[in-house]
C-alpha cells in the first residue's frame, strides 16, 4: 500500500515521515516519534486517554489519521512543560492530587488546556462538562476538578501565561 | 436481540406463501446474494454481501426453512459468520389473509457476537428491520409473477 | 485497532472531490471529521477501498448569515456551532444542541455535514435540521441540487446524498417576527446519543397566536421524523401549557419505535411525548 509523506510540527519541532493512510495519529506519535505520554485506552473514541492538541484544539488522536493532521501543529503532554518548569495545569494536578494511577492524566491535562484557552475562568460545572470526554477509572474526579481550578487561578494570576 | 415486524403485500396468501418459500425468489431477494446452494432438504448455504450504509460485510452461513405449514407459516433459521462476528437467529414467519392482501408477520430471536454486537448494538434492531423490509418488498414484486417453483429448479 | 488498507485522497476543491468519487464509484467513501467513520473503520465494520478526505476543502468551512438565512458549511464542526455567537443569537437551539453532542474532543472534529449525511437514527442534528426547515446543498457529477430536510433523511443511516455527491452546505431560513426554538434530549448515559431528542420551532403571529410550528423527533425510530399531528394541533392557536401538553400527546403517532436493552418501544413512545412537550414549552417561552 502506498505511503504518504507528512510533515507535522510536534511540540515545536518539525517532524517528517512516511505513513500509510490508515496510520492513526496516536500510533504515529507513540511508535514513530516515541512520544508515549499519549496513552491508548479504549481505542473506541470514548476514554480520552489519547487526547492531544491539534491546531489549537483537543482531539482524540485515536480517531484521527496521521495524514489528516499533515501540515498541522501537534502538542502532546511532553510539550507542555517549558525548560523543566511544569505548566500551571501540570502543577495543579501535582498540588491537588489530580492523579492516582496517572493513565488518564495526559488526556485530562490536555483537555483542561483546551478548556482554559476557551474559558479562562470556568465554573465547576463548566469544568465537569469540559472533561466529559475523559474517563478516570480511579474515579478521582473531585481532585481533578480541584486541579483544574488551581490551574485556572494560577494562570489568571500569572500575567506571563495569560492571553 | 428480539425482532418483530410485519409487512403487508399484495396477493392472496397461497401465492405469497409460494413465493416466500421459493428458493429462486429467496435467492433473488436476499440482499447482495452471491451464492445460494441447496445442501439438504430446505437448507441452503449462502454468501451475502450486504449492509446498511457504509457498514458492509460478507456473510457466509446457512439458511434453513423448517416446520412448513402452507400457506400459514414456517420457521426460518440463519446461522453463520461475517467479518464483525457470528450470528445465529430463528424466526417464525406467519401469513394472515388481509382482504386481497396478505400480512406477513415475523418474530424472531437472534444472537450476534463480535464487535458489531458490542458497538453496533443500538443500530442492529433497526438495521435488521430495514433489511427485512427491503427483502419483503423485493419478494412482493415476485408474487404471482413467476413460474411455479418446481419449473425453475435446476435453471 | 488498525483499519483495513485503503487508498487516500485529499482533494482541495469540491469539483476534485466529486470527480474522485465518480472515478471510484461504490468503492469510495467520503471522510469529513471522521467521528462516525473512523470508529467503524477501526472495528473493520466498514472497509471502503478508497477514502476521499474532504477535510481540506476550504469552501466547505464556515458559518455565514446573509439574505435572511444562515448558511452552515458542511465542514463546520459541532464546536464551531457551539461557539458561534452569531448563530446562537439567531437560533439558541443550535448552541444548546451542540453542547450535548459527544464530548469536547468529538465536537472539535466531528462535523455538522458529516452528521447529517451519516443520518444516524440517534443523531441530534437531523431533528434540528427538520425543525428549522433546513435545505441541504449537494454537488455531484451533474452539478448542484438542493434537498429539503423533509426529504433528506431516507432511512436508517441513509440520507439523500447519492454516491458521487458531496453535501456542501446547509441553509437555514431565519423566521420573520417572533419565534423561539428549543432542543430537549434524553441522553444515553454512556454513549451520549439521544434515546429520544425533540427539536421545536414556534413562530408567533402578530395576533399572538402560533403562526407556524415545526417539531422533529430523533432517537425514537429508524430516522428523524416530524411530529406533524402535533404541529397541526397548534397552528393558528393561542398557545397555552395545557394546549401544548394535549398536542404533545399526538407526537410519535404512527411511528415505528425502536426498542432495545436500554429503552423499550413503549418507553420511547412515552419519552417522545414528554420531550415534545418540553421542547414546545421551551420554544414558546423563547418566542415571547
Amino acid at each position: 500500500m502506498a505511503t504518504h509523506p507528512i510533515t507535522l510540527t510536534v511540540n515545536g519541532s518539525q517532524r517528517q515521515g512516511q505513513v500509510e493512510p490508515r496510520r492513526l495519529l496516536v500510533h504515529y506519535l507513540r511508535d514513530e516519534l516515541g512520544l508515549t505520554g499519549t496513552h491508548i485506552g479504549c481505542e473506541t473514541s470514548q476514554c480520552g486517554a489519547c487526547t492531544v492538541i491539534l491546531n489549537g484544539q483537543a482531539v482524540k488522536s485515536c480517531t484521527v489519521f496521521a495524514v489528516q493532521a499533515d501540515g498541522g501543529q501537534v502538542m502532546t503532554i511532553e510539550g507542555l512543560a517549558q525548560d523543566g518548569q511544569l505548566h500551571p495545569i501540570q502543577e495543579g494536578f501535582w498540588e491537588e492530587h489530580g492523579l492516582q494511577c496517572g493513565f488518564c492524566t495526559p488526556g485530562m491535562i490536555l483537555s483542561t488546556y483546551d478548556l482554559l484557552l476557551k474559558n479562562p475562568d470556568p465554573s465547576e460545572q463548566e469544568i465537569r462538562h469540559a472533561l466529559h470526554g475523559n474517563l478516570c477509572r480511579c474515579t478521582g474526579y473531585q481532585h481533578i476538578v480541584k486541579s483544574v481550578q488551581y490551574a485556572a487561578n494560577k494562570m489568571k494570576g500569572a500575567p506571563a501565561v495569560a492571553d | 436481540m428480539k425482532i418483530d415486524g410485519s409487512y403487508t403485500m399484495n396477493g392472496p396468501r397461497e401465492q405469497v406463501y409460494e413465493t416466500l418459500s421459493d428458493p429462486q425468489a429467496l435467492r433473488g431477494c436476499l440482499p447482495g446474494c452471491e451464492r445460494f446452494e441447496e445442501i439438504g432438504e430446505g437448507r441452503w448455504e449462502t454468501t451475502l454481501k450486504a449492509g446498511v450504509a457504509g457498514i458492509r460485510g460478507e456473510f457466509t452461513g446457512t439458511v434453513t426453512l423448517a416446520d412448513q405449514k402452507p400457506p400459514e407459516s414456517y420457521t426460518l433459521s440463519v446461522e453463520g459468520n461475517f467479518k464483525g462476528g457470528f450470528v445465529k437467529g430463528v424466526g417464525n414467519i406467519s401469513l394472515e389473509e388481509n382482504g386481497d392482501k396478505t400480512t406477513v408477520k415475523y418474530s424472531g430471536d437472534g444472537q450476534v457476537s463480535g464487535p458489531l454486537a458490542s458497538v453496533g448494538q443500538r443500530l442492529m434492531t433497526p438495521g435488521v428491520k430495514m433489511v427485512a423490509n427491503q427483502f419483503f418488498r423485493c419478494l412482493e414484486g415476485k408474487v404471482g409473477s413467476q413460474a411455479p417453483a418446481s419449473a425453475e429448479r435446476g435453471a | 485497532m488498525i483499519p483495513g488498507e485503503f487508498e487516500y485522497y485529499a482533494p482541495t476543491s469540491v469539483q476534485e472531490a466529486v470527480s474522485l468519487l465518480q472515478q471510484h464509484g461504490e468503492d469510495a467513501k467520503v471522510l469529513a471529521g471522521g467521528h462516525s467513520l473512523i470508529p467503524l473503520l477501526k472495528l473493520r465494520l466498514a472497509s471502503p477501498p478508497v477514502l476521499v478526505d474532504i477535510g481540506r476543502i476550504q469552501e466547505l468551512k464556515g458559518i455565514r448569515r446573509q439574505n435572511g438565512a444562515v448558511t452552515i458549511g458542511a465542514l463546520a464542526t459541532h464546536a464551531d456551532i457551539e461557539f458561534s455567537e452569531d448563530l446562537r443569537g439567531v437560533f439558541p437551539l443550535m448552541h444548546d444542541t451542540a453542547t450535548v453532542i459527544g464530548d469536547p474532543m468529538v465536537r472539535n472534529l466531528g462535523t455538522f455535514g458529516g452528521a447529517l449525511a451519516h443520518a444516524d437514527p440517534a443523531g441530534d442534528w437531523p431533528a434540528v435540521a427538520l425543525a428549522l426547515n433546513a435545505t441541504m446543498r449537494l454537488t455531484g457529477p451533474n452539478g448542484e441540487r438542493t434537498v429539503a430536510a423533509d426529504d433528506f433523511f431516507v432511512d436508517l443511516l441513509t440520507s439523500a446524498v447519492e454516491p458521487g455527491e458531496v453535501l456542501t452546505a446547509v441553509e437555514i431560513p431565519v423566521p420573520q417576527g417572533k419565534y423561539g426554538t428549543s432542543y430537549q434530549k434524553f441522553s444515553h448515559p454512556a454513549s451520549g446519543y439521544a434515546v429520544v431528542g425533540v427539536a421545536a420551532l414556534v413562530q408567533m403571529g402578530a395576533d399572538g397566536a402560533c403562526q407556524d410550528c415545526r417539531v422533529a423527533i430523533t432517537g425514537a425510530g429508524p430516522k428523524a421524523t416530524r411530529a406533524t399531528a402535533t404541529e397541526d394541533a397548534l397552528k393558528g392557536q393561542q398557545l397555552t401549557e395545557e394546549l401544548i401538553a394535549q398536542a404533545a400527546e399526538q407526537a410519535g403517532n404512527g411511528m415505528d419505535f425502536l426498542g432495545d436493552i436500554f429503552a423499550s418501544e413503549s418507553y420511547r413512545a412515552h419519552l417522545v411525548k414528554v420531550f415534545t412537550k418540553r421542547a414546545l414549552l421551551g420554544a414558546m417561552q423563547a418566542a415571547q
